[in-house]
């Protein structure tokens, strides 16, 4: 049977997203300056994931504003090497 | 699937128990016999919420002031939960609710895994719903198909949005983007310091020699401050002087004036000496006049009265001596006839004298009065200005001290020296505040300079990369909601239009299709001609709704059962048969309970798996 919930369909919308972003970074000619800045961590996405999921659509504005601010405040990029352009 | 259910002092339900079966369950009872809030009870129990406005507490028996729901029910994975909701009634009509998450082995409670806001959470992930899917698609309160199928377009849009749970992907997208927007904008003030630092404005130079070249303008702008202080003060001394001079000119104007009103107070006053002797001396000698006046006027007004008395006591004497028989006035003895004129002729003669007197003297009286008079005007105005000299010498005295003293001020100096010290003075002070200014400036480029020369590159940098690495998830985010809402409307819109058509096909005969237009209207076609749902018959509308929900909670969080509250409604015996069948005809994908409502009892003659029968 087919049946998928809106969060399943977040999660796969959401790593394919991610993979398609990797695969288009590799194949670019144009080196980043940052390229760690454009990788993504596990617990960031499953953080992100659970972030969408946890919205119940009756929250306010504020409330998830300060949600995902607090969500994202933690994230950093790992890995300080500089690839000259 | 729901496995048991068992309420106490809910609604109209004091202490309710019942279990239900795989297939269709069918609720049956007359109005007010508890169908609808048993349902309702169900719905608490999943979601902690009502599927109306109502508050838990508003479900408690009256007169009562706690209630308790229980729910047994079989998760997506297979394992068996029980929910206790446990609502209590303060004395001030506050509620407090407990919720309490049990796992079942053999029908034994095990111990609480989850409780609270925890448990509700944990409940849906079991049954794999979402509360506003579970209340869109699985859970149909009565009424709920007319209120939707017949909104006009935008209500209807905004109804399967709601449905479907796009609303809500589009709320987070939103607010993703906020906070993305908020972040680019930190992160491009942070870029714009470091790109001062990297264009090449400043280079990179000792902290210490740039503190150096700052100590050394301080001390010039002091100097520069020094220089300013001291010329302004003199500019402000000159301006001073320059005021005196004014207020120097103005008395000079003021005393020629007092003189002018002095010369007109005197003007023909006779005599010698300064205006004040003698305006004096002639208000004297007037004064003095006045008051030999007076009394002269005094000693003729009794002279007039005396001359009155005098008149009278002789016109007497003649009315007696004019008698027959007439009595000397003085020796008081009998006159003669002869005697008596004699008399009368000689008192006659007085009389005329004393008139003549008086005439005379009434004349003088009334000269001098007019003199007096006159002589008192005169005296009056002499008086008015000896007190307005007074007043003209005294300012003339005060302007004259204030003279001396604004002379002794100006110092002898002359009026165009002072102007043209000033026009000296502000040419000084323009060049030294443009000094100044560049100074400022330089200072200011200087602090810059040793602000970047402190500056912490890296960890700028840092911070940089992280609002980048921040920013980039959100827009992968914020793609993904687009993509994910995107994938919900239209792929599983085609879904579900694909399964209502075989529902209408089976109802109806021939091949249908049913098209989700762009305003997301459900349309019904077959060969050439479209069907709107305002179109269709009570029944239809009936069908076609239960179907969406049905086929809706297929593709989106089915928890393997729907629940339907009086959805025969309007339902002819075929009709009814066919939406049963279609109803059962549901567990091939995946929903393997109904649970019905109804108040019809014909129902009964069909076969259920299971019929819970309520009483009044």
């Amino acid at each position: 049977m087919e049946q998928l919930s809106i969060d399943s369909i977040f999660r796969k919308v959401f790593l394919e997203l991610i993979a398609e972003e990797k695969k288009k970074s590799k194949k670019s000619s144009k080196k980043r300056k940052y390229p760690d800045v454009y990788t993504l961590h596990d617990n960031e996405i499953e953080k992100m994931i659970e972030f969408f999921k946890k919205c119940s659509g009756e929250e306010t504005q504020e409330e998830l504003l300060d949600t995902l601010r607090r969500v994202i405040d933690d994230f950093e990029v790992r890995g300080q090497e500089l690839v000259q352009p | 699937m729901i496995l048991r259910l068992e309420v106490k002092n809910w609604c109209n339900l004091e202490s309710f128990s019942t279990t239900f079966d795989k297939g269709c369950n069918l609720v049956i009872g007359p109005n007010f016999s508890g169908k609808s809030s048993l349902l309702n009870a169900i719905f608490f129990a999943i979601t902690g919420k009502l599927p109306n406005e109502l508050e838990p507490k508003d479900m408690i028996q009256k007169g009562k002031n706690e209630m308790t729901v229980q729910l047994d029910f079989v998760a997506k994975d297979g394992d068996t939960y029980r929910i206790r909701r446990y609502v209590k009634l303060s004395k001030t009509a506050r509620q407090s609710i407990s919720t309490h998450l049990y796992p079942l082995v053999n029908d034994i409670e095990q111990e609480e895994i989850a409780s609270g806001n925890e448990a509700t959470e944990k409940i849906l992930e079991c049954l794999n719903t979402e509360p506003m899917l579970f209340k869109r698609s699985i859970f149909m309160t009565e009424g709920d198909v007319y209120r939707i199928l017949t909104k006009r377009e935008r209500g209807l849009r905004e109804e399967i949005y709601k449905v479907l749970g796009i609303e809500r992907i589009h709320a987070i997208a939103k607010i993703a983007d906020k906070l993305k927007k908020e972040l680019k904008k930190e992160k491009n003030a942070l870029e714009k310091r470091l790109e001062l630092g990297e264009l090449g404005e400043f280079e990179k130079e000792d902290t210490g020699t740039i503190e150096e070249k700052l100590n050394e303008i301080d001390n010039r702008i002091a100097k520069i401050k020094e220089k300013i202080n001291k010329l302004t003060n003199e500019k402000s001394e000159l301006n001073e002087k320059l005021d005196a001079y004014e207020r120097f000119n103005k008395i000079e104007k003021d005393l020629e004036m007092l003189a002018n009103k002095m010369k007109a107070l005197t003007k023909g006053i006779p005599g010698e000496g300064n205006y004040k002797e003698r305006l004096e001396s002639y208000y004297n000698s007037r004064k003095e006049k006045l008051d030999n006046l007076k009394n002269e006027i005094t000693s003729l007004e009794a002279d007039i009265i005396a001359i009155e008395h005098r008149l009278k006591d002789l016109r007497d004497d003649l009315e007696r001596l004019s008698a027959e028989t007439s009595i000397c006035p003085t020796c008081e003895r009998p006159l003669t006839r002869q005697e008596a004129e004699r008399i009368i002729s000689k008192k006659k003669e007085n009389i005329s004298k004393l008139e003549k007197e008086l005439s005379k003297k009434k004349e003088d009286l009334i000269e001098k009065r007019k003199i007096k008079k006159d002589l008192e005007n005169t005296v009056s105005d002499l008086s008015w200005k000896l007190s307005e000299l007074d007043r003209a010498l005294k300012s003339a005295r005060e302007l004259n001290e204030e003279k001396s003293k604004l002379t002794a001020e100006i110092g002898g100096q002359s009026k165009s020296g002072l102007i043209a010290r000033l026009s000296e003075i502000d040419n000084e002070l323009d060049d030294l505040e443009a000094e100044k200014s560049n100074l400022l400036e330089e200072r200011g480029r200087l602090n810059a300079k040793l602000e970047f020369t402190k500056l912490d590159y890296d960890k700028i940098e840092q911070d940089i990369r992280n609002l980048e690495h921040r920013v980039y998830i959100l827009e992968l985010f914020i793609k993904a909601c687009k993509s994910t809402a995107e994938r919900v409307s239209k792929e599983l819109i085609r879904k579900i239009g694909d399964d209502v058509a075989n529902v209408w096909k089976r109802l109806h005969g021939g091949i249908w299709q049913v098209e989700i237009s762009d305003n997301l209207q459900p349309i019904l076609k077959r060969d050439a001609s479209e069907y709107l749902p305002m179109q269709l018959s009570g029944a239809e509308k009936m069908i076609l709704f239960i179907a969406l929900r049905a086929f809706t909670a297929k593709y989106l969080g089915n928890p393997g059962f729907l629940i339907f509250d009086e959805p025969f409604e309007h339902l002819d015996p075929e009709n009814r048969v066919f939406l049963k069948d279609f109803l059962l005809s549901l567990s091939n994908d995946g929903i393997e309970q109904i649970i019905i409502s109804s108040c019809d009892e014909k129902l009964l003659e069909e076969k259920w798996n299971k019929i819970i029968e309520l009483k009044k």
